[in-house]
């Protein structure tokens, strides 16, 4: 056994990020944990990896107490990780990266005066061939894709001569060619090398296919534990991913939004907003693939995904923030592409991001009143037209926004781009990170806003009150449409969303 | 070592120069020796706060704190006492890196603009104590009838001085910026919260940088003060500070030799424009805004994708 976790905790203003874990790495193993977003699996890292205290428990490595102790410290002691998010040395060269962490590694770091540039040249070589970078030896890290960044990643963290490695989604935001090449490469690590690795993953092929043991982690919780056989047949896993499915089918019946839909198909006029074929990079990583999609007036069309698909990136596009290098944006039959974002704020699409950025300094009518903004079709909301739909606010309405809980939060930040007369809404994950009573308020409420001819584009992880909610659902994988069509389709057919979005 | 590409560092101007700087005692006017000590005298600041800025990403507001611990030590040291020129000389440096030490052990604790605003309140302090001690640093009358030993005297004599004490601070900064502990820097510099996670205590390797840059700018307010005879607070104010930074910026911060490049252009506008208008701030501001929007490689870095534009120079 390497590392032993013993009951730990960490709360985050009265949210359970890690609630009483305890886990049991042996030697040479390669575990992985999964679960839904917010589940706490990266916390769960932060935490070994000395970057958050705990509040509670204790965290063992090869028997030696390293709780609480710098992040320093503890990867000198032979943990290491790699990040979510790239997170390398970008201005140096590629060999530098991993130099660097050798140098470190070695206790190398404070000589002043011998010189560096030969230092573990055959350390270095070694790892790039490892890694397959040998041919990018000399290029800026800046500058690979970003699959070969990711691969830099855990080269860097090779470079500090790990027994136990710990890799955030290692895979998130690779081609699926890259993918399979890294899953791969990850389990030669393990059964080669002989270093341990626990890994955190959403794509549920790489989980499957190399882990010796897999732990479901929600809410703070490890609530599975087991070999990849077992975790398939768990029917509390299931109903982790799909608790919600089975209960929206009894409260709303599919047929009604059906019948919905089609009497709204009926008076549809031409669509709203039109995307057509666009390509979208961050830096040189290729994120969206040719992406089309259509919201029609009066409709709510969702983008269903795992994290890091392309959905927000998809929004984003949308929006202008991270404009397309490809492809058309139709807007009421205007390109939009290639115009900054208050441009197309003013035009009338209303964006409101994942992580809310409201004014916590100011009231929550502040908040409301600095939001108004005369649109070119008329002004239809008002502060009272606000507050009906959302009753919550008008009892806040001289709280600070920050002391707002975090639905109310949520509620908030609809409201305020809705003090912009939108023509068109974007939602990036309404529902993340509230509980399901406030999601059950947050149904109703963009109803409301459906029933007013409000047309919705939102991005979510929950499906289930994603696709009771919409009219039309997106599937994205990896920077693709994988699957387009009716919600009702969708929600009466979980066999497809298990195929396109795993378990 | 097929991938070890030979990296151009323009070594090429270290030669130039040196080889000009030697002969130029013999070719130039005293009023030339002088600027170019100047220069040198510059280019060592620079050089030195550049390891803290360029290759460690710390930005600070106030090198001019240490520059005038050198300075005055060395200045007060060989008026007030009748201690060797030698070892006055590099008391200054010294005593700037021992009192940076305590500055540094407050200043790394905070991050970007408020490690750069703890710098600036410390180089402030400084500044005020000088100022003020007047029965030890003459206040606002300065320190004046700083005597250099015989062997040194004399703007030829000094020059040669300056000369051997910069290529030896150049050399040194050198092996420093590739030596590990200069890799480990510059990882600091692109990502310091990586640079934790492969065993580097971030704080205690910034604190030794920003000692060192302490060591270079305290040797140059030293050599400083032997040159000019004289050492006044306005010499070591807030505008010394941000000479300074703009050497670093004007030449280039991410090579090694642009604050050398920065200090030389510096001071040659100075005295040129100087000639034709005193407006000359408005000349350099301008100067630093194109730099800046269009060219943040500075000269240097200009130079460098001229010459090869395969490397990238700025961010």
């Amino acid at each position: 056994m390497i590392l032993e976790i013993k009951s730990l905790s960490k709360a985050f203003g009265g949210i359970k990020a890690v609630d009483n874990v305890s886990l049991r790495v042996d030697q040479g193993e390669l575990s992985s944990i999964i679960g839904p977003n917010g589940a706490g699996k990266t916390t769960l890292f932060n935490i070994i990896t000395g970057h958050i205290a705990p509040d509670s428990g204790q965290i063992i490595f090869k028997g030696q107490d390293i709780t609480g102790l710098p992040p320093y410290v503890i990867s000198s002691l032979g943990i290491a990780r790699s990040f979510q998010k790239v997170n390398i040395f970008s201005m140096l060269r590629v060999f530098e990266n991993i130099q660097v962490a050798l140098l470190s590694a070695h206790g190398k770091g404070k000589e002043l005066f011998s010189n560096a540039k030969t230092l573990f040249y055959r350390e270095t070589e070694e790892i790039l061939e490892i890694i397959g970078l040998k041919g990018y030896a000399n290029e800026l890290a800046g500058s690979l894709s970003h699959g070969d960044q990711k691969r830099l990643e855990v080269g860097i963290a090779l470079g500090g001569k790990p027994q136990l490695l710990l890799l955030d989604e290692p895979t998130a935001g690779m081609s699926p060619e890259d993918t399979l090449d890294f899953t791969e490469f990850i389990r030669s690590l393990a059964k080669e090398k002989g270093i341990s690795i626990l890994f955190v993953e959403h794509d549920m092929n790489v989980v499957f296919s190399i882990s010796d043991k897999i732990r479901v982690m929600a809410s703070g919780q490890i609530i599975s534990e087991g070999s990849p056989d077992e975790i398939r047949k768990d029917k509390r896993v299931q109903s982790i991913y799909f608790s919600g499915i089975k209960e929206i089918k009894e409260s709303r019946p599919a047929i009604n939004v059906y019948q919905e839909y089609q009497s709204k198909k009926i008076n549809r006029r031409s669509s709203f907003l039109s995307v057509k074929e666009i390509d979208t990079f961050y830096g040189l990583s290729h994120i969206l693939f040719k992406v089309s999609l259509e919201v029609s007036e009066g409709e709510i069309v969702c983008l269903l995904g795992r994290n890091g698909v392309g959905k927000t990136t998809t929004l984003r596009s949308i929006m202008g923030l991270v404009p397309p290098k490809k492809g058309r944006i139709e807007f009421l039959g205007e390109n939009i592409v290639g115009k900054p974002a208050f441009k197309i704020a003013r035009m009338g699409i209303g964006f409101v991001p994942e992580n809310r950025l409201i004014f916590p300094d100011l009231t929550v009518r502040e908040n409301l009143e600095i939001a108004i903004k005369d649109s070119p079709k008329g002004n239809n909301w008002n502060i009272e037209k606000v507050y009906q739909i959302f009753p919550i606010l008008a009892e806040r309405q001289n709280q600070k926004g920050g002391t707002l809980s975090g639905g109310e939060q949520q509620m908030l930040t609809i409201a305020r781009t809705l003090m912009g007369n939108p023509q068109l809404m974007l939602l990036d994950e309404p529902s993340e990170g509230l509980a399901p009573i406030i999601v059950n308020t947050l149904y109703d409420q963009l109803i409301s806003l459906k029933q007013e001819g409000m047309p919705i584009l939102l991005s979510e992880q929950n499906f289930a009150f994603a696709l009771s909610l919409s009219d039309k659902a997106y599937i994205l994988e990896k920077g693709k449409i994988c699957w387009s069509g009716e919600s009702s389709v969708l929600k009466e057919n979980p066999a497809i969303l298990k195929q396109y979005l795993s378990i | 070592m097929d991938f070890l590409q030979k990296t151009k560092n323009f070594q090429w101007i270290l030669m130039a120069l040196s080889i000009f700087f030697l002969l130029a005692p013999f070719i130039l006017q005293p009023g030339w020796i002088s600027l170019i000590s100047e220069i040198m005298i510059l280019s060592i600041a620079a050089c030195g706060y550049n390891l803290l800025m360029g290759y460690t990403g710390m930005v600070s507001f106030g090198p001019a704190g240490q520059y005038a611990l050198g300075a005055y030590v060395t200045g007060i040291l060989l008026v007030r006492t009748s201690a060797p020129f030698l070892l006055a000389f590099i008391s200054g440096p010294i005593f700037a890196a021992l009192v940076s030490i305590v500055i540094g052990w407050f200043c790394v604790r905070r991050t970007e603009v408020y490690f750069s605003l703890l710098t600036l309140a410390f180089a402030q302090i400084i500044y005020t104590i000088i100022q003020k001690w007047y029965s030890l640093t003459g206040g606002d009358d300065g320190l004046v009838g700083i005597m250099v030993p015989s062997w040194c005297s004399g703007i030829h004599k000094y020059y040669i001085f300056t000369f051997l004490i910069w290529v030896i601070s150049l050399f040194c900064l050198w092996k420093i910026v590739n030596s590990p502990f200069g890799k480990v820097l510059q990882g600091i510099r692109e990502n310091p919260r990586r640079t934790e996670f492969i065993s580097i205590n971030v704080k205690e390797y910034q604190l030794r940088a920003f000692v060192i840059s302490s060591f270079f700018l305290g040797l140059a307010g030293s050599l400083y003060s032997g040159f000019n005879g004289s050492i006044f607070p306005a010499n070591i104010d807030v505008i010394k500070s941000t000479d300074i930074i703009v050497v670093c910026l004007l030449g280039g911060m991410h090579r090694f030799f642009g604050p050398v490049v920065g200090a030389f252009i510096y001071i040659f506008l100075n005295k040129l424009i100087a000639n034709y208008t005193e407006y000359w701030a408005f000349v350099l501001g301008t100067i630093i805004i194109i730099l800046v929007l269009q060219a943040r490689g500075g000269v240097s870095g200009l130079l460098e994708k001229i010459y090869s534009p395969r490397i990238i120079g700025s961010k």
